[in-house]
């Protein structure tokens, strides 16, 4: 009697299967929603390192867009504002003014040429706190703005040295202070970054530690292609994980 | 004889003769099958088949392009654009105010940079798909509460969500830029694009972009889009609105709208709605109607065909109710005699017989449409491996309500005219010849 009822309930059963297989059968795989999320728009400003001059692919792989991509929320919008060169002066009189145009909520600053240039460092302070003033928008804006990294291992800058072999490479206005110069400038603008970060509520992104870290890791040739003066796209990855531990920390 | 009483001595005679009953209700259920397969096979097809001349669109609709129509391209369903004019508001207004036209949905497009994220797709395939250099396409978008009026056909995800800022869909132009097949396009579903909309500030020679991240959420064929890449118009207009506050690009487009999607009244409409578009308002259009009521005719004609073959196969099945039910009367005279000896009335055992009939057409049909609607998912299963396989989107065969009611209820009620001759037989039969036969 049993085994007479469980022909008709199994075949009740296979046929229930059977028709909600067919009926879902096919069916393609979708997403859900992304939502759009309050506007977020991220300003990067700069010179040579972040426009990427030294990669192969500045569009891809320079850090702002990397830090876009891996750091940022969706819905941000990234402007790369970043000219080559560009000294604090630069960045003052053309960059700052476009930025503040579009009322960014990020903006990341690495100024570089300076310390080529030898710009004066109470100048150099001067002008970067103006600028990150005009950043902050009163508070409106984060700003992380970077520390300058050692300079004295880029290709592009050994080519200058007197005596270079492969002088032919050099891309810098002649003559190029000596390493020991450069290092010493280098700290002193360091010096000024953090006074300045301190002293309008911007963040230090502590990117000269950073680079020592590859150097002391033997890394940093590897991130700078032969004569270049900008690292290349390992390097600039370098730079973007920098600037995102700094975003994660401020978000903190 | 109460109708219960009738109902109860039909069920009866149908378990005392289970055996024939059973055949009986297979031959109906076979034919009913048959039927309703043919008819939800034809319905599935006839739709793919339209869907496919109007790219996922309205029958009726009509695309028009930012040109002016080329002169010795008209009464052609697809004819050359000729020289570009602007589409502004005053046309859109115009032509939304012409008669015949039931919507009109505005589409804009924009230049933007596209960096395709490296790996281009996720998962395992059959081909190696590689992200190229950034290159520069056309974005399009439009308002997607409408998207079910426009000619696109998803392939594989879904279209972006209305208003979304975040979600895109690419064309299957994308999908050979990096080299994929379409088989592929459900890899590229959940990857990312970064879109740069171009802009030059004043006293700036630089091109600057302005980069989102989109989710890519869905592939389409390619229909009336352009380019590669299909987003909600809100997040076009952000492009569009950062490139048109710089200076100094030449190549940004003129129009407002870089076409129109006009849906007609119907598709008798298409014809002069289109000629008022291209003659009062002066712009080129293009419409397959002509080509679509052409198929319809001959699927008109597929359709008569296929219900024919159905209808000869539940006839048969017809036929063999009335000789069962015959055969019964025969050897149930016996019983008919006692029915009538102990008072049933004629009609009490035409009624009897009626039921008997009506419910094993009612068995078989319902049996039948369900087992037609089974085997049309295992024809669509088959027919959907081949069409992924060719990565082209797949036939949806449901079951329409329309099919089933016909299905069960035609075989009740041809069951019920098949019983009518034996049912008479019967009610007709004296109860002392019926007892005589004893």
């Amino acid at each position: 009697m049993r085994g007479r009822a469980l022909i008709p309930t199994l075949a009740l059963l296979t046929a229930t299967v059977v028709l909600l297989g067919a009926c879902t059968a096919g069916k393609p795989r979708t997403l859900p929603r992304a939502r759009n999320g309050p506007a977020f728009t991220y300003v990067a400003i700069g010179g040579a390192d972040t426009l990427a001059d030294g990669t192969d692919d500045p569009l891809r792989q320079a850090w702002p867009q990397v830090l876009f991509r891996t750091a940022l929320p969706r819905n941000a919008t990234l402007v790369n504002l970043a000219s080559s060169p560009a000294s604090v002066q630069d960045v003052l009189d053309r960059q700052v003014p476009q930025a503040l145009t579009l009322h960014p909520t990020l903006v990341t600053v690495l100024i570089t040429d300076d310390a080529f240039r030898g710009t004066p460092t109470a100048t150099f302070e001067t002008r970067l706190r103006d600028a990150l003033v005009q950043l902050r928008q009163g508070g409106r804006a984060r700003v992380l703005v970077a520390n300058i990294p050692p300079l004295d291992a880029r290709p592009g800058y050994l080519a200058c040295l007197p005596g270079a072999a492969a002088a032919s490479d050099c891309t810098l206005d002649r003559p190029v202070p000596d390493v020991a110069t450069l290092d010493a400038r280098v700290d002193a603008l360091d010096a000024a970054v953090a006074r300045a970060a301190a002293a309008t509520g911007a963040n230090v992104v502590d990117l000269h530690a950073a680079v020592l870290a590859e150097r002391a890791a033997g890394r940093e040739t590897a991130e700078y292609d032969p004569g270049a003066i900008s690292p290349n796209a390992q390097g600039q990855r370098v730079i973007a994980t920098a600037f995102a531990d700094a975003y994660r920390r401020s978000n903190a | 004889m109460s109708w219960r009483d009738a109902c109860g001595v039909a069920a009866r005679s149908i378990g005392r003769r289970l055996g024939r009953a059973v055949l009986t209700v297979l031959a109906v259920m076979l034919a009913a099958a048959l039927l309703s397969a043919l008819l939800i096979v034809a319905g599935a097809a006839r739709t793919r088949v339209l869907s496919q001349l109007s790219k996922g669109g309205p029958l009726a609709g009509i695309q028009v392009a930012a040109a002016a129509p080329d002169p010795g391209q008209l009464d052609t369903d697809n004819p050359r654009p000729g020289p570009a004019r602007d589409l502004d508001d005053d046309a859109l207004h115009m032509i939304r105010n012409l008669p015949g036209v039931r919507s009109v949905i505005p589409l804009i497009s924009t230049p933007v940079r596209v960096i395709v994220p490296d790996p281009p797709v996720t998962g395992h395939g059959t081909t190696t798909a590689s992200a190229p250099e950034p290159f520069t396409e056309t974005m399009t978008g439009f308002d997607m509460r409408h998207s079910g009026q426009l000619p696109i056909t998803v392939l594989s995800g879904r279209l972006p969500a209305p208003g979304s800022l975040v979600e895109v869909a690419v064309t299957e132009q994308y999908l050979q830029r990096i080299h994929a097949q379409k088989t592929d396009a459900k890899r590229v579903v959940g990857t990312e694009l970064e879109l740069g909309a171009p802009r030059v500030f004043p006293n700036d020679d630089t091109v600057r972009g302005r980069w989102t991240r989109a989710l890519i959420v869905g592939v389409v064929a390619q229909g009336n889009a352009a380019g590669d890449v299909i987003a909600p118009i809100e997040q076009v207009q952000a492009a569009q609105r950062w490139s048109a506050s710089g200076v100094g690009l030449d190549d940004l487009p003129t129009s407002k709208y870089s076409g129109l999607f006009v849906v007609a009244n119907g598709l008798d409409q298409v014809g002069p709605v289109r000629n008022a578009i291209t003659q009062r308002a002066g712009y080129s259009t293009s419409a397959p109607e002509n080509l679509i009521a052409t198929v319809q005719r001959y699927l008109r004609v597929v359709e008569i065909v296929l219900s024919g073959i159905g209808l000869i196969a539940l006839v048969i099945a017809a036929l063999g109710i009335t000789n069962a039910l015959l055969a019964a009367v025969r050897e149930r005279r016996r019983e008919i005699g006692v029915l009538k000896a102990i008072g049933a009335r004629d009609r009490d055992v035409r009624r009897i017989f009626l039921i008997e009939a009506s419910l094993l057409g009612l068995a078989g049909g319902a049996l039948g449409t369900l087992a037609g609607f089974l085997v049309s998912q295992l024809m669509a299963a088959i027919v959907n491996q081949y069409l992924t396989e060719q990565g082209l989107s797949a036939v949806h065969v449901g079951l329409p309500v329309l099919v089933f009611v016909v299905g069960v209820v035609g075989s009740a009620l041809l069951a019920l005219v098949a019983g009518t001759v034996p049912a008479q037989r019967a009610a007709r039969l004296p109860a002392r010849q019926a007892m005589g036969d004893l």
